[in-house]
């Protein structure tokens, strides 16, 4: 019997077309996939990468797994489910077979398509690495183990579970929608669980409880360097076969409790909150004759009515699945998805950002909308199939009700529940935020973002959900249909489709929301957002009407006379409204596309601006050679206009010839996004200009002799914004401009990194190619409102025409490397030994404020101690919006600090944590002294003498304040970000002493514990000497610029000659071992 | 009032006929479809109620082109398919207040007293607020009427109605269509002559997609006076009895013997005796296409 059961459901699917589209969708997307990484279509993302490493295999299987979770619903849910929809149960279970040969048979076929299916997505990558056009230097040699320990041990273990959970599910709850949000709530829970277990990097808690095993794969192969997973094989760890027998005693635990309550019994088994009241009715009355006498009632067929019956019924539908079980499990779910993780952010830094609002609606809410994404499509279906699942429709179909009623009434009981799942995110974000004693609650900012901005984007997911749902009558595959339309739209870019006009609901920088600031809003992002959401609105609409069109209201033989019926329905008011739709959407869009084509409009490419560079390199190189004037002062007053978010610069440079020979020719470079004119005090004539790059050549009439100046003067504005493009840096708050608005003189176009042993590696330091140390003087205006601050002290402050004006000086030659900010500050001042502390912060942001002042005291008694005096009068830091980006900076006497590092917790610390913003103003003092005072020349290594000196020493800073075992758990983070770095890398790892600048994760990471480890090994005191001698030599020096191989020379001149191989080992080599091993000494002994 | 069907046609993919160049005719009063399982009953009936559409033909109900303008007929259209579900969880009053809103009441008040009024007239009153999933089958269908009522309708189309009701059921449910039909038009479809019997002034025999009679019930049977005859024979002597004269029916008696009834001008044979004619006769002679 069971073999029968068994091979009859077997056959049954194989004949269904929609196990064929199921099969040969993921077929295809799989060779797809595969064939796209292995170069086959000529885009090489990264020529590194190896499509078919074992890792790889790993990774599309695992990704391929994800979409079968949504197939699997379908078919295992489906075996069961047909029975009962069919009523076939009732005559089915009347049969001599017993429920274990039913459920058994059942199971096991549909988990034989299952795997079938999933099989598909194995034969589908190998099929895409044999491609002829594939790329062979992106592939290696087939082998089978990696699809076999994939398939083995994460698929087969991973479906089978799931395929258990879905066939329990819906055995009981004789609902094939259940098995969905079933998935959906485990997928859930895992998610939860694993965030609560700890994240991917500690924990073996998480490990083990993994249901997917994909932190497990991701924890013993997260350190794995490219190389390494070129060759290395997936990990066979015990704690993976641990894992796997864990999770499929769990599915035989779960298969066999509902094998054993399972009975042949007809009804379904309802889990309800509240008992149904439903009585027994009795027939009391038998064959009484009624008079017919029905009140007079008014009919209304206008359009007024029409519409408040669409809202009464949405209410209907909305109550329909919000009152479910199902639903209500998830919403909760996802309300301690959400506030999971939040808990969980940053505690792999040990540092937490308090929960300001834009925190909450970042990347909660981007995860979340997954979940409102997915949701939306499979209540699209139940909603357009509900009256045919419940075998109504035939009542409502002979109602006067026309069609569009009906699936308006749909699409407004979806954006209800759209809204319900908001509400949830802003509920359990307020909730959040109180817990957490964070009471700055901005109801506004989460209403306009949930409610304005995303919501606009779901509605118009929900009428595609409509259409894609009423076309396609099988509720599943209209989800699996949307879904791959999802991933499709996500992949156009990478097949050459660029314009958002083609890519659904996608607008220009559309996670825009993500990089909300505090002190600056949106910014400019809100304008193209809206605009797009208003084309992709007039096409949702466009798409509704071709829905109501394809509503089934007549009983159809075959998808041809749905068309007869189709063309049947665009008569009269429905082909004229479908024709304004169609002309409104056409238009709009045609404008868009003007805009989208206007010069201004359009934005360089990375890969065109890599092809237009290789160009001007070949046009302009030979520039390279000829010597230039170097910059000697720099004045500039620039005006900011905020409420225009324009500015203009005028000054000018003195170029002084410090070479030996005369010099004829001067090159100009001018911002990119800037209109400037330039003039000089001599005669110059324009011989060759590139209007892509701005780049200028002159020569100048009298060639200015060795010693011999001449003035540069400026005039430079922003370029306006555009509705689609910002091109202005100022913004209505919180401008944060650098210098780079300003000309630069000299050939910019050569970015190799050269040895630190080659002679022209001196000339220039590491972040300037026409300065050296400047003279600087600004004068800046801006809005009465606003403060304005660049590198200098202030001289003089003072109003006028109602503008604010401020006179910079820097008392002593700087870099010319400085920032222009403006903004509503509030300041927070202090003075300490002499020098005077400011922060200029947003007025909200007073979290940090009392740890950066302790950092900046810290950083000068340390630094002072060790390595002389301050060099300026004042150290202020400005902080700027998060758009612009989360790092801080030192420039001049400025340190400029994101907002994004100005609300760390302070509670935090308290418990043991890192104190971040203590850290990150002791840092950027400190590259007062290793980066302003020694400045190393334009070379590999540049960072070790910038970044890892500063980042040991920051080290020590905290070691003094929070004792050494801060300063380790401190290091041990450096650790981890050494090793996921190396983890990333493309290329080969260098020695430190040759680091890219690039490669944060070797000046920062390897840097700070290596030096910190040296330090232990020979003592801090003779470190931070040989260190300060070493400063001694080369502080405010002019070219030839020092580097890291001077640096090592003192390094190795202060260790001992038995510990002479530390310097090898540490800085000058790349073994990982060796460093982990001295780290892990120093470590014991300390 | 008049319902007007000419030369509708249509074919299914699989190549049946449903219905076959059909031309009826409907006046007010309850109209009875009668036909054998498979006739095509439930494909018209279908199709009269807008919900299938016909390769050719035309109908027309007053002066609306039903198949042109089918939304002008479903308002004055109430229709009790054979089967039908509903929303679960959903009581009656709950039910019948949505598709009232649905066929265009859009006052609340009046909505509610003519809910009211339906469950009353259709005896559900009492049950009102309970789940109508729970329902019995008799109570079903009389919600089903109740449904149909909501918009006063001018036509009612109601397909196999009694089928699996008991006599109690099925007496009370065509009580109330009888009540209603005084000034509509109800057509009511069934494969059981009793239903039509007492009930219908008008009615069609319908198999194969084609209307093979139409008829008064009264007139019918009036017209086979003495032409109609039956004899208990033995179950061997059945075969040649077919052979030679027209039988209509054929049942067994207790003891064995088999009683048919017969059509025929004159007595067939000695062991013929004549007998009172019903409608179910005018059936059988219909379909067996004796004439």
């Amino acid at each position: 019997m069971f073999v029968t059961i068994c091979r009859f459901e077997i056959k049954q699917w194989l004949k269904s077309w929609s196990f064929y589209i199921y099969f040969f969708a993921v077929y295809l997307l799989a060779l797809l996939s595969m064939a796209g990484a292995s170069g086959a279509f000529g885009e090489n993302s990264s020529l590194i990468n190896i499509a078919n490493a074992p890792l790889g295999i790993y990774g599309f299987i695992n990704f391929f797994n994800k979409l079968l979770l949504i197939i699997l619903p379908a078919i295992v849910g489906g075996t069961i489910y047909k029975d009962f929809k069919s009523n076939f149960h009732s005559i089915l279970y009347t049969y001599p077979f017993s429920k274990t040969n039913y459920l058994f048979a059942k199971f096991i076929s549909a988990f034989c398509i299952v795997l079938l299916i999933a099989l598909a997505v194995v034969g589908g990558l190998i099929t895409g690495t044999i491609l002829p056009t594939a790329n062979p230097a992106q592939l290696l040699p087939f082998n089978a183990a990696p699809y076999l320990y994939t398939f083995c041990w994460i698929t087969i273990p991973n479906l089978f579970l799931l395929s258990v959970v879905v066939f329990a599910v819906v055995l009981f709850s004789r609902n094939i929608y259940t098995g969905f949000i079933a998935v959906v709530l485990f997928w859930l829970l895992k998610e939860i669980a694993v965030r609560i277990m700890g994240g991917f990097t500690e924990g073996m808690a998480s490990i083990i409880v993994d249901p997917f095993a994909e932190s497990t794969v991701q924890y013993y192969t997260r350190y794995r360097t490219q190389a390494e997973q070129r060759t290395s094989q997936l990990p066979h760890e015990p704690i993976i076969i641990v894992n796997r027998l864990l999770w499929l005693c769990v599915a035989l635990i779960i298969f066999y409790i509902s094998y054993r309550s399972f009975s042949f019994s007809q009804s379904a088994v309802s889990i309800g909150l509240k008992r149904k009241r439903d009585e027994r009715s009795v027939k009391t009355n038998v064959g009484t004759i009624i008079k017919i006498d029905l009140p007079d009632t008014t009919f209304d067929f206008s359009f007024w009515h029409h519409l408040k019956t669409s809202m009464k019924l949405a209410w209907v539908d909305f109550g329909f699945i919000t009152k479910s079980n199902a639903f209500i499990s998830i919403v909760v779910a996802g309300a301690v998805f959400i506030m999971a993780l939040l808990l969980q952010m940053n505690s792999q830094t040990d540092t937490r950002i308090l929960p300001v609002t834009w925190v909450i609606l970042g990347f909660p809410v981007f995860f979340f909308s997954f979940l409102i994404q997915f949701l939306t499509f499979l209540y699209a279906g139940i909603l357009v199939h509900r009256d045919s699942t419940a075998n109504f429709a035939q009542l409502i179909a002979v109602t006067p009700v026309p069609n569009w009623v009906l699936l308006l009434s749909k699409w407004l009981a979806m954006v209800k529940v759209q809204v319900l799942l908001l509400l949830i995110i802003m509920v359990s974000g307020i909730a959040v935020q109180v817990g957490s004693g964070y009471y700055q609650v901005e109801i506004g900012h989460y209403l306009f973002d949930l409610f304005v901005i995303h919501l606009i984007s779901f509605m118009i997911w929900a009428f595609l959900s409509i259409l894609v749902q009423t076309v396609i009558t099988n509720t599943y595959l209209g989800l699996f249909v949307l879904i791959l339309l999802l991933l499709g739209i996500s992949q156009l870019p990478a097949v050459g489709i660029k314009s958002y006009l083609l890519r659904f609901n996608d607008t220009p920088n559309s996670n825009f929301f993500l990089y909300y600031s505090d002190i600056s809003g949106y910014g400019q992002s809100l304008k193209p957002y809206f605009l797009f959401k208003t084309y992709w609105l007039l096409l949702g609409i466009v798409f509704f009407e071709i829905a109501t069109l394809f509503w089934q209201r007549q009983q159809t033989n075959g998808f041809v006379e749905r068309l007869v019926i189709v063309r049947k329905g665009i008569s009269g008011h429905t082909a004229a409204a479908l024709l304004v739709s169609l002309i409104a959407f056409i238009s709009f869009g045609f404008y868009l596309f003007r805009l989208e084509q206007l010069p201004e409009n359009t934005i360089l490419s990375g890969q065109n601006e890599q092809a237009l560079l290789t160009q001007f390199q070949y046009k302009y190189g030979k520039l390279e050679q000829i010597k230039q004037p170097r910059i000697t002062s720099a004045f500039v007053q620039l005006d900011i206009f905020p409420e225009t978010n324009s500015f203009i610069a005028r000054g000018n440079y003195t170029l002084i010839n410090k070479t030996t020979i005369p010099i004829d020719t001067l090159m100009i470079k001018t911002g990119y996004d800037e209109i400037t004119t330039l003039s000089f005090n001599t005669s110059a004539t324009l011989v060759s200009k590139d209007d892509t790059f701005k780049f200028a050549v002159y020569t100048l009439q009298k060639p200015l002799a060795p010693g011999d100046s001449i003035k540069l003067l400026y005039t430079v504005r922003n370029r306006a914004n555009t509705l689609l493009v910002q091109n202005s840096n100022v913004l209505k708050n919180g401008t944060y401009l650098k210098n780079d608005i300003l000309p630069q003189v000299g050939y910019f176009a050569n970015t190799d990194k050269k040895h630190p042993g080659e002679s022209t590696a001196f000339h220039n330091h590491y972040q300037s190619i026409n300065s050296d140390l400047i003279n600087f003087e600004a004068v800046l205006s801006t809005s009465p409102k606003q403060i304005a601050i660049t590198a200098g002290t202030l001289q003089k402050e003072w109003m006028e025409n109602n503008r604010r004006y401020f006179h910079y000086k820097m008392e002593t030659p700087i870099k010319f490397v400085v920032g222009f900010q403006s903004g509503e500050f509030a300041k927070a001042e202090e003075t300490y030994k002499g020098i005077d502390l400011k922060i200029y912060y947003h007025p909200q942001h007073t979290y940090n404020l009392q740890q950066m002042i302790e950092g900046l005291k810290a950083g000068l008694n340390y630094n002072v101690a060790n390595f002389g005096a301050y060099q300026h009068k004042q150290a202020k830091i400005i902080e700027f919006p998060r758009q612009i980006g989360s790092y801080a900076t030192t420039s001049g006497n400025c340190i400029q600090i994101s907002e994004t590092r100005c609300i760390n917790d302070p509670g935090k610390t308290v418990k043991g944590g890192i104190d971040l913003s203590f850290y990150v103003a002791a840092h950027e003092l400190t590259h007062q002294w290793w980066g302003n005072q020694v400045i190393p020349a334009d070379a590999l290594g540049a960072t070790m003498i910038t970044e890892s000196i500063t980042e040991y020493i920051s080290a020590k800073i905290y070691e003094k304040k929070y004792g050494k075992q801060h300063a380790l758990k401190f290091l041990d983070i450096q650790l981890s970000r050494y090793l996921a770095g190396r983890a990333n890398e493309s290329g080969r790892e260098p020695p430190l002493y040759l680091v890219n600048p690039e490669q944060s994760y070797i000046a920062y990471g390897k840097g700070s514990i290596a030096l910190y480890t040296l330090s232990e090994y020979i003592g801090e005191d003779t470190l931070n000497k040989s260190l300060n001698a070493f400063l001694d030599k080369v502080k405010f020096q002019h070219p030839p610029y020092t580097t890291t191989l001077e640096l090592l020379d003192y390094l190795k001149q202060a260790t001992p000659a038995s510990l002479q191989y530390l310097i090898v080992d540490l800085f000058e080599g790349t073994d990982k071992e060796k460093l982990l091993f001295h780290f892990n000494k120093m470590r014991k002994a300390g | 009032m008049v319902l007007n069907i000419q030369n509708l046609t249509k074919i299914y993919p699989n190549g049946l006929k449903a219905l076959d160049n059909l031309t009826l005719e409907v006046n007010h009063g309850m109209f009875g479809l009668l036909g054998p399982n498979g006739a095509g009953k439930s494909s018209l009936m279908r199709t009269l109620a807008t919900l299938q559409s016909p390769d050719t033909g035309t109908i027309h109900f007053e002066d609306i082109d039903v198949l042109k303008n089918p939304m002008d007929l479903r308002k004055q259209l109430g229709y009790l398919p054979q089967e039908f579900g509903v929303y679960p969880a959903m009581s009656a009053v709950k039910l019948l207040d949505y598709l009232a809103t649905l066929k265009g009441i859009a006052s609340r008040n009046e909505r509610k007293q003519l809910v009211s009024r339906v469950l009353d007239v259709t005896n559900l009153y009492e049950v009102r607020n309970k789940n109508v999933i729970n329902y019995s089958g008799g109570m079903k269908q009389r919600f089903g009427i109740a449904q149909l009522l909501l918009n006063n309708p001018k036509l009612i189309i109601v397909d196999e109605p009694t089928a699996g009701l008991d006599p109690t059921e099925r007496n009370r449910f065509l009580n109330i269509l009888r009540e209603i039909a005084s000034n509509n038009i109800i057509i009511f479809s069934t494969h059981i002559v009793d239903d039509v019997k007492d009930l219908c002034n008008d009615m069609a025999i319908m198999n194969g997609g084609k209307i093979l009679k139409k008829l008064q019930p009264s007139l019918a049977v009036k017209e086979l006076e003495y032409k109609i005859w039956t004899a208990n024979i033995t179950r061997e002597k059945l075969e040649e009895a077919e052979q030679a004269t027209n039988v209509l029916s054929s049942k067994y008696n207790h003891d064995n013997s088999i009683n048919i009834r017969v059509f025929a001008e004159a007595q067939p044979s000695f062991e013929f005796v004549n007998t009172t004619p019903n409608l179910e006769d005018v059936y059988f002679i219909a379909l067996k296409n004796i004439s």
